[in-house]
């Protein structure tokens, strides 16, 4: 694939679904250079992935493949960083974070309890807040459906029992 | 709250986003990664390069000394035998290399692109560097095993031949140089293995085991 057909395809991309990889972003990394560094790291994968993607799922099914994936593997390069072992080259400034204005403060609520799951039970809260549905989570995350169905049952009882706990 | 104000609570943010990407910078970072990987790729390229011009020009070496020597005081069977049977068995260790980075490749084509299939193939490609550096940690040590010995058996019959000077001092001081190089690349070698791919392999099979669990 040529480079500006590429860039063309990726701009469309980012324009439609940037949401997804923001919400990513905030799941899995928690300070500001991190946000940074993961995010960077997200868009070069999905820059790349442009030429695998051949239309056998969704556009927004295939960015969040990415991103899930590049995240969880992220976790483990971030340990390295933090040992000092490998110098970030981290273009900063690249996320910007929003003015508060119009958000639900619940929704950062629901991020601290994200951020409690493991590390692929997470990928499933995102997935299974964003409407996907048992089969295409399954898909994503390369479970059963019946077990992708214990996770999430899993996960809202442990978010009802959060909320209940602490409105009561 | 139950699940379905969850979720609408969730959407919310689609209408105003957390965050927001600096066009111009994404557009830099994108550049910056592309001009990284231009650069391996062309740095990877020259080794190669450099790597078989070197190979050829031992080849030719070995099979013009011999021919050589043929001209000056006759040749003995092994002249020709020993940089035939070398550079054949350079031949092979290269197509074997080959061949197995090549099944490499297709065993991780094999899998799909599910998280579960990312962190198998991942864990492929980590067993995969384990053994190339163990077979790495095994090459060096066969290699110091054959030739320091005949180094040695050299060096020694060169001082009988007459008393120690300049050379014999140069060839201990030679000897202790490549005695401390090959320690410190076996050292890097079993050091990257422990600290660097052993350590990833445990957190993705664990990652694995997480998807796994029930």
């Amino acid at each position: 694939m040529h480079d500006s057909e590429r860039d063309r395809i990726f701009g469309e991309w980012l324009a439609g679904h940037k949401g997804i990889l923001f919400k990513v972003v905030h799941a899995y990394a928690f300070e500001h250079a991190d946000r940074q560094d993961l995010f960077q790291e997200i868009v070069i994968q999905v820059w790349h992935s442009v030429d695998a993607f051949r239309g056998e799922s969704s556009v927004p099914t295939w960015i969040y493949r990415v991103a899930l994936n590049t995240a969880i593997a992220w976790t483990r390069k971030e340990d390295r960083h933090q040992r000092g072992k490998q110098p970030l080259a981290v273009v900063e400034g690249l996320l910007t974070t929003s003015s508060s204005d119009g958000h639900d403060p619940r929704v950062e609520w629901l991020y601290r309890q994200i951020a409690q799951l493991k590390d692929v039970d997470r990928s499933v809260a995102l997935l299974m807040l964003d409407g996907f549905s048992y089969k295409e989570i399954a898909t994503i995350v390369g479970l059963t459906e019946s077990n992708v169905g214990v996770k999430i049952n899993r996960i809202k009882s442990a978010l009802a029992g959060k909320r209940a706990g602490e409105e009561s | 709250m139950n699940v379905d104000v969850l979720m609408e609570v969730w959407r919310s943010q689609d209408a105003a986003p957390l965050h927001d990407v600096n066009k111009t910078l994404l557009h830099l970072a994108l550049r910056q990664d592309d001009a990284k990987r231009q650069k391996w790729r062309r740095i990877e390229r020259w080794i190669i390069y450099a790597m078989s011009a070197g190979f050829v020009a031992g080849m030719v070496l070995c099979l013009v000394k011999p021919i050589y020597r043929y001209h000056a005081d006759g040749v003995s069977g092994w002249d020709f035998a020993v940089p035939i049977v070398g550079a054949a068995a350079a031949l092979l260790s290269g197509r074997a290399m080959y061949v197995r980075h090549r099944a490499q490749a297709l065993r991780e084509e094999r899998f799909g692109e599910s998280l579960r299939d990312q962190l198998n193939r991942s864990i492929a490609q980590l067993d995969y560097q384990a053994t190339t550096l163990h077979r790495t940690f095994m090459l060096v040590l066969v290699l110091v095993a054959g030739i320091c010995p005949i180094a040695l058996l050299v060096a020694l019959s060169r001082l009988n031949e007459k008393p120690f000077s300049d050379d014999g001092y140069m060839t201990v001081w030679l000897s202790l140089m490549c005695v401390y190089g090959v320690a410190t690349g076996v050292w890097e070698l079993r050091r990257q293995t422990r600290d660097v791919v052993l350590p990833h392999k445990r957190r993705l099979e664990a990652l694995l085991k997480e998807v796994d669990a029930p």
